[in-house]
């Protein structure tokens, strides 16, 4: 039985297997000229194409089913027209295919020149939109987005006034103490930079009471959250006669994950570069509280006049910074944050004038040397148990 | 190459020439924004990156960098009002660039030819060759684009092996690049070797007419020509110079640093083919 199946299967085979064409023109209805570009596509049932054809200037196409489909619909399309379906059997060979004129409404796809966005009160920059091959910490990327500002200490405004929070991943790491992500954080590790215009940090007071400050918010790139971000730079150099050394050094390592966030760091230099800067309080919230606890006048030192220059061209220091900032969010709205930080200092002033005074009879000569030597260490840290949920 | 950079500037400057006549092509109904990420180095495998347009009119479509005409026609405005090409320069500092600066124009200047244009140093060239449609294998795999319901195609084009997805939701056989002749426009296109991957992330209908035109002075060439001087730009810069006639001698202020960097061109030419 089954050998008499498959003879019989053999003389049917090939009539059904024969490559099949189809053809025709495409017209347009209503002046009936030919329709020059219009694809002609065959379907299968799933409505997936398996062959196409253009249109000629005459409107004349030929199509053929490729061998082992089966094509159920044939496809007619052409922008300006609407699209027509044609069962394969009901199909009119070499016949006509009418289209009728219609604009075709295309759905738009949105798309935002990706440097900038804006949705609510949040403004996006995005940071590859601005990345320049020198630019290396994210601090470089904020002194040029437009709208914010960065001061020679450091501090972020943002349309002139400072910010009031600095987050990272939407977490508050640093407390204030930004400057030790915008010049340790690679740029390459951030994607966009979200400025959160009138942040109120305080969930209680959302909606009711209104804040004129804004927040930063820096979004990480993937591939630099959830892992260990290390960083060892070295710098040292020997000057030839005096065998004096200068050192540049800093071990960093950083961890941003969804519960735990770290930034550890150890930096040292004697090149004028003034570390503790990265520890100074920037965030205007902060600046208030700090104002009224700060003593550090109570007893001052000697200082020799500072001169007309940049700070690092007359600063002889000997600086060492540590930190230690970790945060662990141990609920949605409850974070435990511990900070410590030890800055050792040494520097040293030397200055000296010397003064003529041409008086009738006599001159008067004054020479004066000062050389002050200042020592510094400080220890800070803080322990923070934030909860910050809408109930009062 | 800073120095390189301050001696091309000034070499600029001296043929800083007036606005070019510009001849308006077709009109603009629809843009389609592409992002492109490109191989820009094969051995460092330093990447690109750029913003695209395809500007699709009624017979005519142009695809080009959007960076790099921005960075254009800020030039053009500045050269316009008086400005020099160090105002110029300042003004575009901060425009990340590609320096792709080529724009394919399908149908044009006639059906079923494309001219194609693209700036080499100083000067521009442009050739013009059949629009050549690649044979398209059509797969059943299907995926969504941007909304768009999209079918995979592949064929072996100009020297690379593309898989393209297109939709037929928008019936225009258009695409990036030279690639055309699909049912449906080319949302998604990348080469076997992800050298080239070219995506869309934006469909405008324009409301506001936006002219498809052909703006400067070109000098006419071949394909091979064209290409030859690619090549020779990217792979050594002074040679390059040197060989210009508007430049009389080429001074570095640094010894000559011979680094070779191969040329990676998204058509791989007939003529590089034998070479290798």
């Amino acid at each position: 039985m089954r050998r008499i199946l498959l003879a019989l299967l053999g003389i049917v085979a090939p009539f059904t297997l024969y490559s099949q064409t189809f053809s025709g023109k495409v017209i347009n209805i209503s002046t009936n000229k030919p329709i020059e570009m219009a694809s002609v596509s065959l379907l299968q049932t799933d409505s997936m194409t398996i062959a196409f054809s253009m249109a000629n200037s005459s409107g004349r196409f030929s199509v053929t089913v490729p061998d082992g489909k089966k094509a159920k619909f044939i496809c007619v399309s052409c922008m300006g027209y609407a699209q027509k379906w044609i069962p394969v059997q009901g199909y009119n060979e070499g016949g006509e295919i009418r289209l009728n004129p219609k604009d075709i409404m295309i759905k738009e796809v949105k798309y935002v020149s990706k440097r900038l966005t804006q949705s609510g009160d949040t403004l996006t920059y995005s940071v590859s939109g601005f990345r320049m091959p020198h630019d290396r910490t994210i601090g470089d990327i904020l002194r040029k987005l437009p709208g914010i500002e960065v001061s020679s200490d450091g501090q972020i405004k943002y349309q002139d006034k400072p910010i009031n929070k600095f987050y990272i991943e939407g977490m508050n790491l640093l407390d204030g103490k930004y400057n030790l992500a915008t010049n340790n954080l690679s740029a390459k590790a951030v994607k966009s930079v979200q400025v959160l215009e009138n942040h109120q940090a305080i969930a209680a007071l959302k909606g009711k009471n209104f804040s004129e400050n804004a927040a930063l918010n820096l979004v990480l790139e993937d591939k630099a959250k959830a892992r260990i971000l290390g960083t060892v730079d070295v710098g040292l150099g020997v000057e030839d006669k005096s065998g004096n050394a200068l050192w540049d050094n800093r071990l960093l390592s950083m961890l941003f994950n969804s519960r735990v966030q770290n930034l550890s760091m150890y930096k040292n230099n004697n090149t004028g570069h003034d570390v503790s800067s990265e520890l100074k309080v920037l965030t205007i919230d902060k600046i208030n509280q700090l104002t009224l606890a700060d003593e550090s006048n109570t007893l001052s030192s000697l200082s020799v006049g500072s001169p007309d220059l940049d700070q690092n061209r007359h600063y002889n220091n000997d600086s060492h910074l540590l930190t230690f900032n970790n945060l662990w969010r141990i609920k949605k709205e409850t974070d435990l944050r511990v900070q410590a930080s030890y800055f050792h200092d040494h520097e040293k002033q030397d200055g000296s004038s010397f003064t003529t005074y041409y008086l009738p009879g006599q001159t008067l000569n004054i020479d004066e040397n000062m050389h002050a030597v200042h020592s510094k260490d400080e220890i800070e840290g803080s322990v923070t148990y934030n909860v910050n949920n809408t109930k009062v | 190459m800073n120095k390189i950079r301050i001696l091309l500037i000034t070499v600029l400057g001296l043929c800083n020439l007036p606005l070019f006549a510009q001849v308006k092509l077709d009109t603009a109904y629809l843009q389609v924004i592409y992002l492109e990420d490109y191989v820009k180095n094969v051995d460092t495998k330093k990447m690109g990156y750029d913003e695209l347009f395809l500007n699709i009119g009624s017979h005519i479509s142009e695809f080009y960098s959007k960076r790099e005409s921005q960075v254009q026609n800020i030039r053009d405005s500045v050269f316009a009002i008086g400005g020099d090409i160090s105002q110029a320069t300042s003004l575009t500092a901060d425009i990340p660039r590609s320096y792709q600066y080529y724009h394919v124009y399908k149908n044009y200047p006639s059906k079923e030819m494309l001219t194609y244009t693209d700036k080499v140093l100083f000067d521009s060239y442009r050739y013009e060759e059949p629009l050549e449609k690649p044979v398209w294998t059509l797969l059943s795999e299907r995926k969504d684009i941007q909304g768009y319901l999209c079918q995979k195609a592949m064929a072996a084009f100009k020297g690379r092996k593309w898989t393209a997805w297109y939709t037929t939701e928008i019936p225009i056989s258009d695409g990036p690049w030279k690639l055309s002749g699909l049912p449906g426009l080319i949302l998604d296109a990348v080469d076997s070797d992800s050298l080239f991957h070219f995506y869309c992330v934006g469909i405008r209908q324009l409301k506001e007419s936006i002219p498809i035109n052909i703006k400067g002075k070109f000098i006419k060439c071949s394909k091979q020509e064209l290409y030859g001087k690619r090549k020779q730009l990217d792979e050594d810069l002074v040679a390059y110079m040197k060989s210009m006639p508007q430049i009389t001698n080429v001074i570095l202020k640094t010894p000559e640093k011979t680094k070779t960097n191969k040329y990676l061109d998204i058509e791989i030419q007939e003529s590089a083919k034998k070479q290798e």
